[in-house]
């Protein structure tokens, strides 16, 4: 039920994306509009069916669900949301695979893992590559995946290492520095306590 | 007799570097300095670039490291806007985007987020023109036999409305009263010229330096295809390719055309002679920027930077920054029914 | 010929050609595993190295760089579902899944070997063609381009899996994304938001690596576990995978002239070629019920067709100076570095420069295969550990791989919208392929069909090649109905044999 419902939610927002994309095209030149319009009718027709197809389901469903007077639990469960992932339903469940997973806990793991994600993204944007990767992942095994202190540090570590050394020294390729420093004026956070340090080995 | 005024100008300018350098060279020294090239890797702003990565260190006070940074994007639109915006004013970057740009801000184009007039601009490498070709097999030899309503007529192909490839067909038909019929949509200057060669189309408009450089097969050679029938500015450049051909100012004035033809082939033109410019931010201390000017006029004469243009065929002829920002404001204070009358024709 | 196809060979192996082959590659390696900086980024950086070096010489650093990385991309896209380059996206469908049973060995063996197999029937290929390919590639005009994208809609079907009206809606939804940008014949902007970024569209790249990769990180880290679900029996089978290359021959043979066409075709890249050779893949089996959870001929396919298309590529950029993708923009830049014209003389002046290149390409990828086998279970083992593990180095390879191919911070918020829409659509059962299809489609589409009216009106329907093009798109379309009608047929028949006979 939960996925048909999902399935209508979608459809009905690609129906509306694509009216925009028809309706943005209105005032362009002929052979600017041409293509938006051939294909946006078209496609926008397809998400049509697509909706209408849905809201068939979810009436039938529900009609069945009241015809046999089954609680509408049970069915949410056989078909919630996770048929998505027919590759998980192949592997036989076992302590390993994930199949087992109680559906409050998955969303939850999906929840902080798409948070984390995002903030992967703002922590390139603010810090670059480099101090980013280094605070981000610290942050995550630390807090997130619960490793020890040992573990959390050398990894982040290991990864900026990975940059300077890669990238920065043997390719000469510097990463971006973040908007933070580039807005401050610094060419990197860490280029003030990297670069007396390489000096000294380099030997310059 | 260019070339030696251009060495004194060099070694002029290296004994007036020595008074301010001390500071610069503080600056300067352990620091990165990013060539941010507007395009992706491959290509000529990009080749340029990196060869002049390999001999610029050492004419800058400090010899900073050098690294190529590409950022594409607008047709290098996007490199010129973040350089001017958001990137740090201290000297440490350099922009290097197609002078056409200058072409849209002037004509009000959108997404200009940069003023022209207040970049600092370094150098340029090439002082290139705009021309013209067809192809032999398509019964026009000269662009006479193109002009007016009894001219054939010829259909090129362009890779981008309002840019290099489009314009300069359209300011022909405008002021000659040429037949171009233009075919935009090309993927790249690459998939403009192999539409001529597998004759797709009849001809194509790019400047002089990209077939000297990139094509020279299309007009000598067994597979030779093509005759070049108009170039742009005043004089005829000395070269095999082009004798016989007119010059387009010359050709006006010949035919008697109006000031604002000749204004508005002048700045069609334009951002050809300062190819493949480099920029810094306004906001550059002056020193800096003069530093770089001078570590750039170096670079482009030193022995081992010519010699590596030499084989990859490219004709350099470089153009100081001081150069470069008076053709940049001559084309900026072009007369503005002149730019509107530009602006309507790529419409 | 003859001769120059023997000095070709012999020049690979002098000093310091063959050094500087091996050294190319061990860069290629290191850098080529990660996604997006992969051969474009790792290949600018080393230009400014090739220009002490003689041509043979650069070529041997650079395409031995090149030939890594078409097969480094294909074991990120395999362990992590993270597509190391962009020509390797479509080996994630099968090879991931594959990864996730336990099975990450066998889908790298096949994948190495296919792309091996690929590798020298393309060179091969290549090689015998030289004589005609001037004119082969001067007959494709703008219709034959068009007729071309024509026929990659005719395979959106193929890549939908089961629910075929999301499939084709999914590939819609495709080529609407790909109309985001500047429109190729105006010049103007399209659903950009006023963003220069956007100008010259999504950006395959981060589209890419967020539609495939970010879905995979939040399963991976949903599950708990390590990639691998299911530890079956020792992780080997990487002879199973060989040996898999060569019980489908077919396929891979057919497979790798897909990618030697495309290759071939001036402006077109590999991008297109996987995904025709995984539909082909898809549509030549009988039985497609494995597909997208772990068929190893999904990753037959597209393993060979990715690196056969390597040496085809090269025609159009050498001879005729239009490359097809970013690292042959960047071979061209070399082949200009020292000091050669491209152009059609350079087939028959610089013959043996030509063989050469087309024995690099061959001699580097069995290297590479060979030092990928050595250390393939000890890759195949990177599926065991921890998911949580593997998480923060996924995350940044993943937005790293997206920004790097722009050097743009609006990189990463098109990586992060297109792991919201990878992920939406897997938990809905959306198929990916058709959106990536449809991307790739969108821009080579419209430009060709403008270019060819304009200059054919509508007599460009009637190319010989066209027609071609076009009647193989139909039996691409109309044949899984043809299949499934005598397949229904013959299980007819077949039950009423059975039934006379009882």
């Amino acid at each position: 039920m939960s996925r048909t419902r999902n399935d209508i939610l979608i459809s009905a927002f690609l129906v509306l994306l694509l009216v925009w994309v028809v309706w943005e095209a209105r005032s362009w030149p002929y052979r600017t509009r041409l293509f938006p319009w051939a294909i946006g009718f078209p496609v926008l027709a397809l998400a049509m069916i697509q909706f209408g197809l849905a809201c068939w389901k979810a009436i039938r469903e529900r009609s069945y669900v009241d015809a046999v007077h089954i609680h509408a639990e049970p069915v949410e469960q056989a078909d919630g949301g996770r048929s998505g992932h027919q590759v998980r339903l192949e592997v036989p469940t076992g302590k390993e695979a994930g199949a087992g997973l109680d559906p409050k806990l998955e969303r939850q793991r999906t929840i902080s893992i798409s948070a984390w994600t995002l903030a992967f993204a703002l922590g390139f944007w603010l810090f670059g590559f480099k101090v980013g990767s280094l605070l981000l992942s610290l942050g995550f095994l630390r807090l997130q995946a619960h490793e020890s202190w040992k573990m959390s540090v050398s990894y982040g570590l290991g990864i900026y290492l990975f940059f300077l050394v890669a990238f920065e020294l043997a390719l000469g390729a510097p990463l971006p520095p973040g908007v933070i420093a580039t807005s401050l004026g610094l060419q990197s956070f860490d280029w003030y306590l990297v670069s007396p340090i390489l000096n000294i080995i380099l030997g310059r | 007799m260019k070339k030696k005024l251009w060495c004194l100008a060099v070694v002029l300018a290296s004994f007036a570097a020595s008074a301010s350098a001390a500071t610069v060279e503080d600056f300067y020294k352990g620091k990165t300095i990013r060539i941010v090239v507007g395009f992706g890797p491959g290509g000529a702003t990009d080749t340029n670039a990196r060869l002049l990565q390999r001999v610029l260190s050492k004419h800058i006070p400090g010899n900073p490291t050098i690294v190529v940074e590409n950022k594409p994007g607008g047709g290098s639109l996007l490199a010129a806007n973040t350089v001017y915006t958001t990137e740090p004013r201290d000297g440490t970057v350099i922009a290097s985007f197609s002078s056409h740009l200058v072409v849209n801000q002037a004509l009000d184009a959108p997404g200009v987020r940069f003023d022209a007039a207040k970049y600092q601009w370094i150098a340029s490498a090439f002082d290139s023109s705009a021309m013209c070709a067809v192809r032999t097999d398509s019964a026009v030899t000269r662009i006479e036999d193109i002009m007016g309503d009894r001219g054939k007529e010829v259909v090129v192909s362009s890779f981008g409305k309002g840019g290099l490839s489009h314009i300069e067909p359209v300011v022909f038909n405008a002021v000659f009263g040429a037949r171009f019929k233009v075919i935009t949509g090309y993927p790249g200057g690459a998939g403009q010229r192999l539409a001529v060669k597998n004759s797709e189309v009849q001809g194509f408009c790019t400047t002089f330096e990209t077939i000297k450089t990139l094509e020279p097969g299309m007009f000598e050679g067994p597979a030779a295809c093509c005759k070049v029938i108009i170039i742009a500015g005043a004089d005829v450049e000395e070269h095999r390719f082009l004798r016989g051909v007119p010059a387009a100012e010359k050709l006006a004035e010949k035919l008697g055309k109006s000031k604002d033809d000749l204004a508005m082939l002048r700045a069609m033109n334009a951002p050809n002679r300062i190819s493949l410019p480099v920029a810094m931010a306004p906001g550059v201390s002056e020193e800096r920027v003069d530093a770089m000017r001078r570590a750039f006029q170096k670079a482009y004469a030193d022995l081992d930077f010519q010699a590596a243009a030499k084989k990859m065929n490219m004709d350099l002829q470089p153009k100081t920054g001081v150069e470069v920002s008076r053709i940049v404001q001559e084309l900026l204070s072009t007369p503005k029914p002149v730019l509107a009358r530009l602006k309507e024709l790529i419409q | 010929m003859l001769e120059a196809f023997v000095s070709g060979l012999l020049d690979v192996f002098a000093y310091p050609t063959f050094l500087l082959m091996l050294l190319g590659i061990a860069v290629g390696f290191v850098v080529g595993i990660l996604p997006g900086i992969g051969s474009p980024g790792a290949m600018a950086i080393m230009l400014p190295f090739i220009f002490a070096m003689k041509p043979v010489e650069a070529f041997a650093f650079l395409l031995g760089m090149y030939a890594v990385t078409a097969t480094t991309g294909d074991i990120t896209s395999i362990l992590f579902g993270v597509p190391g380059e962009v020509v390797s996206a479509a080996t994630i469908i099968d090879g991931h899944p594959m990864a996730k049973h336990g099975e990450a060995g066998r889908a790298l063996g096949a994948a190495l070997m296919s792309s091996l197999v690929g590798a020298i029937i393309g060179a091969f290929t290549l090689a015998a063609a030289i004589p005609v390919v001037t004119p082969l590639v001067l007959s494709f005009k703008s219709p034959e381009f068009l007729a071309l994208g024509l026929l990659g809609i005719a395979f959106l079907a193929a890549l939908s899996g089961e629910n075929k009206l999301k499939g084709v809606l999914a590939g819609g939804m495709g080529l609407v994304l790909a109309m985001v940008g500047l429109d190729p014949q105006e010049n103007i902007e399209r659903y950009t938001f006023g963003l220069v970024g956007l100008w010259e569209g999504v950006g395959l790249v981060a589209a890419l690596v967020g539609l495939f990769a970010i879905p995979e990180i939040v399963d991976l880290w949903v599950k708990g576990t390590s990639i691998a679900e299911t530890q079956v029996g020792k992780l080997g089978g990487v002879w199973q995978g060989i040996k898999d290359t060569f019980i489908h021959l077919g396929i891979t043979f057919r497979c790798s002239m897909i990618g030697t066409f495309f290759g071939l075709v001036p402006g077109v890249s590999g991008a297109l070629s996987q995904w025709v050779s995984y539909g082909h893949a898809v549509q030549s089996a009988s039985d497609k019920s494995r597909f997208g959870k772990g068929d190893v001929r999904g990753v037959l396919g597209p393993g060979a067709a990715n690196n056969s298309g390597v040496g085809a590529a090269m025609i159009p950029t050498i001879a005729f100076g239009v490359p097809g993708s970013a690292t042959t923009a960047i071979l061209l830049g070399a082949f200009m570095i020292q000091g050669l014209q491209p152009g059609p003389k350079i087939l028959t002046e610089k013959l043996s420069l030509i063989f050469s290149m087309v024995w690099l390409i061959v001699v580097s990828n069995i290297i590479t295969v060979i030092m990928c086998l050595i250390f393939l279970n000890q890759l195949a083992k990177i599926t065991l550990i921890r998911g949580s593990l593997l998480i923060p180095a996924l995350l940044t390879l993943v937005f790293l791989g997206g920004y790097a191919d722009t050097n743009s911070y609006l990189a990463l918020a098109i990586t992060l919208a297109f792991g919201v829409v990878g992920l939406v659509m897997v938990q809905q059962g959306w198929p990916r392929p058709p959106m990536v299809l449809g991307l790739v489609l969108g821009p080579l589409i419209e430009r060709n069909l403008f270019i060819s009216y304009e200059v054919y009106r509508f007599g460009f329907l009637l190319r010989p090649i066209v027609l071609v093009i076009l009647v193989i798109a139909i039996a691409v379309l109309f044949l899984p109905n043809i299949q499934e009608w005598t397949a229904r047929r013959n299980a007819l028949r077949e039950e009423a044999v059975v039934a006379n006979e009882e």
